[in-house]
């Protein structure tokens, strides 16, 4: 075996396994949480036993095991972390209670919280008694107004001991432009509890974590990894040990969420969190450059939430802008991925005021789930509409495991829904599929929007348990004419684990003037700049030999958060070279950053008197790797598609009455097959809706393409 | 031609329905109405967004602005989620364009026009507050219009920000009716060149005019999109069920409240220059599925620049309709069908003569807002509504405006966003309020990190820290506000600051059904303070509240000349070195405090929210002295005497009446307060 990529999720884990000959397999288990080896084994051998080989074979052969979890996120919901003794400035240490004012809306929707009675704030992770200031002062320019008191700090740690700190986070204000003080503070801590006594506690200096500007995400950004980091650590330890038991002895590299990947030993805790969408993120961008399709954007319709990224010229190219985890605003650039309240569990309910119906964006979740469950939920649901409609084959949801009761959903479609509003259960749970598929296709819209995008002129690529399913009409809603499904639909994040290459991502904030806004002229001191970057070349150097990889073969790309002066929002700029030769380089980064800022706010705005300035240095530095040579699926027969027609099923694909509609059997068919609409395409892990209008065709990679006939 | 200030009111409510409207009304089946109203929803949010993130100034990327979608005929058929009001008036500039410019053969109005207006005499809020709307056609008919208002940090008005001495609208700064400042998408750079130099820092007007214009283009492309898409008439009928579902809605939603009269009082305490005491009230009379707001028997206008006309009033009103109240409905302009305003006589301090002053005329509107958010909160509690109630945020929104020239050598104008942006909300039924929240007027605004203050401007933060409240007491305590301070660091050039408020005195953030009123604040400056450099040399612990700077200074310990203002109003010439505090205002509480849990009371105090001497006066909570957890049967009983002790003090009402009645303020409290006693009092 070559290699195997896990994705362990809340309630599955994933596995897609290579042998390197061309050959994969998917393997799926459930989730032990009480010891992820089990599921992680089991999903493994699962995979394996496709390709008729032992799990310790799979082993022996391994060249390389990625991961992505969803640690990070059980920690924050179960409020599972270690207590964190936070250091800050003297007379800033209401930084988390304060939270920019807005933190209430952190991780919420905007149209989500309009009611001002009914908000919270997230509640702080660190408590009041276990924060502290120290006396030090460093301003704007990074130059030190007040010294550090090193006596206080010695003070002030003992302190946070006493109350019972497990680990330190240390956030100084400025420490982005000088970390000197921060650094120090590391140091007195570590000599207090030196690492070779029991006593020693994990340190993490926000600086490191996140060297940018604004101290409440910087700060944030340091708590959550401090935060998630115990139960990370020791689950890749765990995992570790077991998969060494059963012959797996590679070392685990982990899928960040900045769309890089490191070994575990160069991971920062916090970059693992929600590193699984973001790996399917790679994987769409693997496919779209296999597929030569430039704009894509990627939709994965879940139980309880649609998730959205967007792929430009076939890259995931955006960071997100106001980045969350959980409900903390952080300071790294993840990779944006749109999480939007829309998914099977949505429930619907009739709103007496407005006598329309709403969905979502409350959840049924799992448990108790939709009515159609039968564990309790009395909520009619996305998932129940789609059943009465007879989208959905009671006897085979997922896969077989779970059998669904239509009749639960039918009642409480007609008791909550279709009676209120006096209408059939069909129309009712019509308003439902069409009202969520419309809300998604809006929200899709306004994502795209907002960076200055026609939607018409993306591909969807729909996975998840829910997106094939209702693909076609939130494309519709979108504009979007193409439809993508794939096979690896089930491991989506697994697969695209397998596509993430070895690589860095490495910040430094200093705000530089590049072009004065009155003369126009080149004012960039170019020798600092480029000793600003070969600072960042450096430290990529030293972690790429730690990685084993040839730093002489890695590929770095600059990227520069610019921005008309006096702005506060930056527009991220790919710089033509690491290093900026010359007045014209510097024009050339002009010039693109004007592009770019017309084509995302209209030529109209641009305000080149203000001066153009950069404020952040990204550099990125990837290894380059063989890639997987996406498998492509032999027709190893050329029946008509029609001889893959299972059966016949009622389905309402208008309210008035249903329509007698073919049942593909999806694992059945070949490339080349086409289905015209009205079909359904039914296999074991999903189900697509192929409405009359549009033709799905399977092609030479297997996966199913819905065009417009 | 100017503007009849009571012209304009009746136009804040939608016009007739025309025969387009209402042919094509229900057009629309209700999935497909469904969509199109989230999708003008989400319109007007990317509007907000490309505003946030190509504005220059503070009150642009900290969202104190809003975004609207309009009718043809200029009425509010959606809005993003923020400040509602201006959204709100935002109809009245679009309305008087169509009135007096569409027939005019020297402006007309045409796709890719592109208006702008400040002047509150044609709609705008005060002179700050300043919008750009633009006509959406789709296959050359008019259908729509959208706006785009954010407030402007300095507008160049006889003091820096929004002077409160300003004593006639010609001081209040640029004033512009509703003018055409660009056709097909392209601003006229010499008007926008002569706005911006009469202000103090042109160069982010300049950028602000051009990120509201790149708004109104963004949410005009898809509008006309979305238009000739459907097309325009099934569109126009969309836009209007928009208002009149909206309309429907809402007197449904009223007919289930009580009916009833419910009425406020709130005292002012300045007229931002002089203290004087000033009377707002407001009487709410609901019947069946309409309400009736009256409020007469506001104090006179004043001489300074404290007084609103009477359209931003009801701009004010729109708060607490669009996001307590009817915050579960779409936002449009069909609220207000349900509601009916007595016609108040020009002249007082919330309907001020078209000459006056009104650049500071929100802080009354607040104090209004704050009066008629109590009269809706008691028919929602009659009505047993409790999931919107709260008790107001804090009226008080002491604010401060830095211009000069920053760390970069640029003009450059700050508003100082602490107190204003970050105070805390009213306490609810079963919760406390929110600490560090957000302003009374809006949504989600952001007080921004020191880091990013000190970015745009020449100071330091010495401390920014949540405030001990001494105030907002209750069964739930009201949101807690922060405690800033700034230190001038190394300014290169000329750099003053403008600081304003009222409420100094008399609290501005009423309690809620037995809750105490929120806090108070001062203006507090320090010029000629030694502090920074005794920090510097390690001399002095810096002080980390803004208590510790006056004390500090009293004692003599930190150097400088302490000017402590009621109310907080000042201009100075700011130095290095000097320092100045803001004190955040903190909201009402709820309900009595001797139903408070004794156990939040305990974490408040660990918490140093409160003092021993208050949890013991006002909670009447006894601590176990050795353990110093809550001694429960002394607290019930320390509870149950101060229970009896209200009632041994208590008096029949009419006997309290006829001693109140004696009671009289000094006379020079009374200088602008109108008669008194009052009439209807």
């Amino acid at each position: 075996m070559r290699t195997v990529d896990l994705d362990i999720g809340g309630t599955f884990t994933d596995c897609f396994l290579t042998d390197g000959d061309g050959r994969w397999a998917m393997g799926k288990a459930p989730t032990t949480r009480y010891d992820v080896s089990i599921g992680v084994t089991g999903a493994i051998a699962d995979a394996a036993e496709r390709l008729g080989v032992s799990i310790e074979r799979a082993g022996a052969e391994l060249e390389s095991l990625r991961y992505t979890t969803t640690i990070g996120l059980n920690a924050i919901l179960e409020g599972t972390g270690p207590k964190i003794g936070l250091i800050t400035t003297h007379g800033f240490t209401d930084v988390l209670k304060i939270g920019r004012a807005r933190s209430w809306v952190d991780g919420r929707r905007v149209t989500e919280v309009r009611n001002k009675a009914g908000v919270r704030k997230p509640p702080p992770l660190v408590g009041d008694r276990l924060i502290v200031g120290v006396r030090e002062r460093v301003d704007g320019q990074g130059n030190v107004v007040l010294a550090l008191d090193e006596h206080h700090v010695v003070r002030q740690v003992h302190k946070l001991v006493d109350e019972g700190a497990r680990a330190f986070v240390v956030a100084l204000l400025w420490s982005s432009m000088n970390p000197a003080h921060e650094l120090r503070v590391g140091e007195i801590i570590e000599s207090l509890f030196p690492a070779r006594f029991l006593g020693a506690m994990p340190i993490v200096l926000a600086h490191e974590i996140s060297p940018t500007l604004g101290e409440y995400p910087r700060t944030q950004s340091a708590i959550v990894n401090a935060y998630i980091e115990r139960d990370l650590r020791e689950e890749l330890d765990d995992l570790g040990n077991k998969l060494r038991d059963v012959g797996f002895s590679r070392p685990v590299i982990c899928v960040h969420n900045t769309g890089t990947s490191a070994k575990a030993s160069r991971t920062a805790a916090i970059n693992t969190y929600g590193s699984g969408p973001i790996a399917g993120l790679l994987g769409g961008a693997h496919l779209a450059q296999m597929y030569g399709l430039d704009n894509v954007v990627l939709t994965d319709m879940g139980g309880t939430s649609f998730d959205v990224g967007l792929l430009i010229r076939g890259k995931p190219e955006f960071y997100a802008y106001r980045p969350v985890i959980g409900r903390y605003f952080v300071s790294l650039p993840m990779l944006e991925i749109a999480t939007i309240g829309a998914g099977g569990g949505s429930i619907a309910r009739f709103d007496e005021i407005s006598r329309h119906l709403r969905v979502g964006p409350q959840s049924a979740g799992a448990h108790p789930g939709p009515a159609a469950y039968g564990q309790g939920g009395r909520e009619p649901t996305v998932t129940d509409a789609d059943l009465v409609l007879g989208y959905l084959n009671p006897e085979r949801f997922l896969g077989g495991r779970m059998r669904l009761d239509v009749e639960r959903s039918r009642a409480a479609i007609e008791r909550r829904l279709a009676g209120p509003l006096g209408v059939s259960v069909p129309e009712a749970a019509h308003m439902v599929r069409g009202i969520i598929d419309g809300t998604m296709g809006n929200e899709v819209f306004n994502e795209l929007a907002l960076k200055g995008f026609d939607p018409r002129d993306f591909t969807v690529f729909a996975y998840g348990g829910a997106g094939p399913t209702h693909a076609a009409g939130y494309a519709a809603a979108l504009g979007s004419p193409t439809i993508h499904a794939f096979r690896l639909s089930p491991v989506f994040c697994a697969y695209g684990s397998s596509t993430a290459e070895i690589s860095h991502l490495y910040q430094r904030a200093e705000r530089l003037a590049l072009i004065d806004g009155g003369s126009g002229e080149v004012v960039a001191d170019l020798d600092h700049i480029n000793a600003l970057v070969q600072g960042l070349l450096e430290m990529a150097e030293l972690d790429l030999a730690d990685e084993g990889a040839d730093p002489g073969s890695a590929v770095a790309t600059l990227e520069l958060q610019m921005r008309y002066g006096s702005q506060l929002n930056f527009t991220p700029v790919p710089a033509p070279s690491t290093t900026l030769r010359s007045v014209q380089d510097v024009r050339t980064l002009r010039a693109a950053f004007e592009s770019a800022y017309a084509r995302l706010w209209g030529p109209a705005t641009a305000f080149p008197q203000g001066g153009i300035e950069v404020e952040t240095f990204r550099l990125r530095v990837s290894v380059p790797k063989a890639t997987i040579p996406f498998p492509e699926t032999r027709a190893n027969r050329r029946p008509a598609p029609s001889e893959t027609i299972r059966a016949h099923r009622d389905v309402f694909w208008s309210p008035q009455q249903p329509t007698s509609t073919p049942i593909y059997e999806g694992d059945a068919l070949q490339p080349g097959d086409v289905v015209s609409g009205p079909a359904i395409v039914e296999s074991d892990n999903a189900t697509l809706a192929v409405p009359a209008d549009r033709v799905m065709t399977v092609d030479a990679f297997g996966s199913q393409v819905i065009t417009t006939e | 031609m100017p503007a009849q200030i009571n012209a304009l009111i009746p136009r804040m409510w939608p016009e007739p329905m025309s025969e387009v409207e209402r042919e094509h009304l229900r057009d629309m089946d209700e999935l497909e109405f469904s969509v199109f109203a989230h999708k003008l929803e989400l319109i007007c949010v990317e509007g907000k967004e490309v505003l946030a993130k190509t504005g220059a100034s503070m009150p642009l990327q900290s969202e104190d602005s809003n975004t609207g979608l309009y009718t043809a005929t200029g009425d509010m058929a959606a809005s993003a989620p923020g400040v509602y009001y201006h959204s709100l008036t935002g109809q009245l500039p679009v309305k008087w364009t169509l009135d007096q410019w569409a027939g005019n053969e020297s402006v007309r109005i045409e796709e890719g026009d592109i208006f702008y207006s400040t002047d509150p005499l044609y709609g705008a809020t005060h002179t700050p507050d300043q919008i750009a709307f633009m006509p959406v056609f789709a296959h050359g008919e008019l259908v729509a219009w959208v706006s785009s208002v954010a407030h402007q940090s300095d507008v160049g008005a006889v003091g820096p920000g929004m002077p409160p001495f300003a004593q006639n609208r010609f001081q209040d700064g640029l004033r512009l009716s509703p003018i055409k400042i660009g056709e097909r998408d392209r601003l006229r750079d010499d008007l926008i060149h002569a706005f911006a130099e009469m202000t103090r820092a042109p160069d982010e007007l300049r950028l602000d005019i051009k990120a509201r214009v790149a708004s109104c283009v963004r949410m005009r492309n898809r509008l006309k999109d979305v238009a000739e898409t459907m097309g325009a008439q099934r569109f126009r009928g969309g836009l209007r069920r928009c208002i009149e579902d909206v309309a429907e809605q809402a007197a449904r939603k009223l007919e289930r409240y009580k009916d009833g009269v419910y009425r406020h009082v709130i005292f002012l305490d300045s007229t931002g220059v002089d203290v004087s005491l000033l009377r707002l009230q407001c009487e709410l009379r609901k019947h069946g599925e309409r309400i009736t707001i009256d409020i007469s028997g506001c104090s006179p206008q004043v001489p300074y620049a404290y007084n609103a006309y009477a359209h931003m009033g009801i701009g004010a009103f729109a708060n607490p309709l669009f996001s307590y109240l009817f915050s579960d409905l779409p936002a449009s302009v069909g609220i207000l069908r349900t509601v009916d305003v007595v016609p108040t006589p020009e002249g007082t301090i919330v309907s001020a003569d078209e000459n006056a002053a009104v650049t500071a005329g929100l802080w009354p509107t607040f104090f209004l807002q704050d009066c008629f958010h109590v009269c809706l909160m008691k028919m929602a509690f009659a009505s047993a509504d409790q999931p919107r109630i709260a008790a107001p945020q804090t009226a008080i929104a002491c604010g401060g405006f830095c211009v000069g020239v920053n760390q970069y050598g640029r003009a450059f104008a700050d508003l100082l966003v602490d107190p204003l942006n970050g105070s805390g909300s009213g306490a609810r039924p079963g919760e406390d309020g929110v600490d560090v929240f957000c302003g009374i007027w809006g949504n989600w605004m952001d007080t921004n990190d020191a880091e990013q203050t000190e970015t745009r401007g020449p100071y330091l933060k010495l401390f920014s820290q949540l405030n001990p409240p001494r105030a907002g007491f209750g069964r739930y305590r009201g949101g807690i506000a922060s405690d800033a301070a700034y230190l001038a660091h190394q300014p290169p050039g000329m750099l003053m600051l403008q600081q304003m408020g009222m409420g100094c005195k008399i609290p501005a953030a009423p309690g809620l059904f037995g809750g105490y009123a929120g806090s108070i604040y001062p203006g507090i400056f320090i010029k000629g303070s030694t502090l920074k450099a005794q920090i510097d040399s390690g001399e002095v612990e810096p002080p980390t509240s803004s208590a510790e700077v006056v004390r500090g200074t009293v004692e003599g310990r930190y150097g400088g000349e302490l000017q402590m203002s009621y109310p907080a109003y000042f201009v100075e010439t700011v130095q290095d070195g000097d320092l100045w505090c803001y004190v955040g205002a903190h909201s009402g509480g709820y309900g009595d405090a001797l139903e408070r849990d004794p156990q939040a009371v305990l974490v408040d105090l660990g918490a140093g929210l409160i003092t021993e001497r208050e949890a013991r006066e006002i909670y009447h909570v006894r601590l176990d002295e050795l353990t110093g957890e809550i001694d429960e049967p002394a607290t019930a009983q320390a509870r149950d005497d101060e229970r009896r002790g209200r009632l041994s003090r208590s008096r029949p009402y009419a006997e309290f009446v006829a001693e109140w009645s004696q009671k009289r303020p000094p006379e020079e409290a009374l200088r602008y307060y109108g008669t008194w006693p009052h009439p209807t009092v």
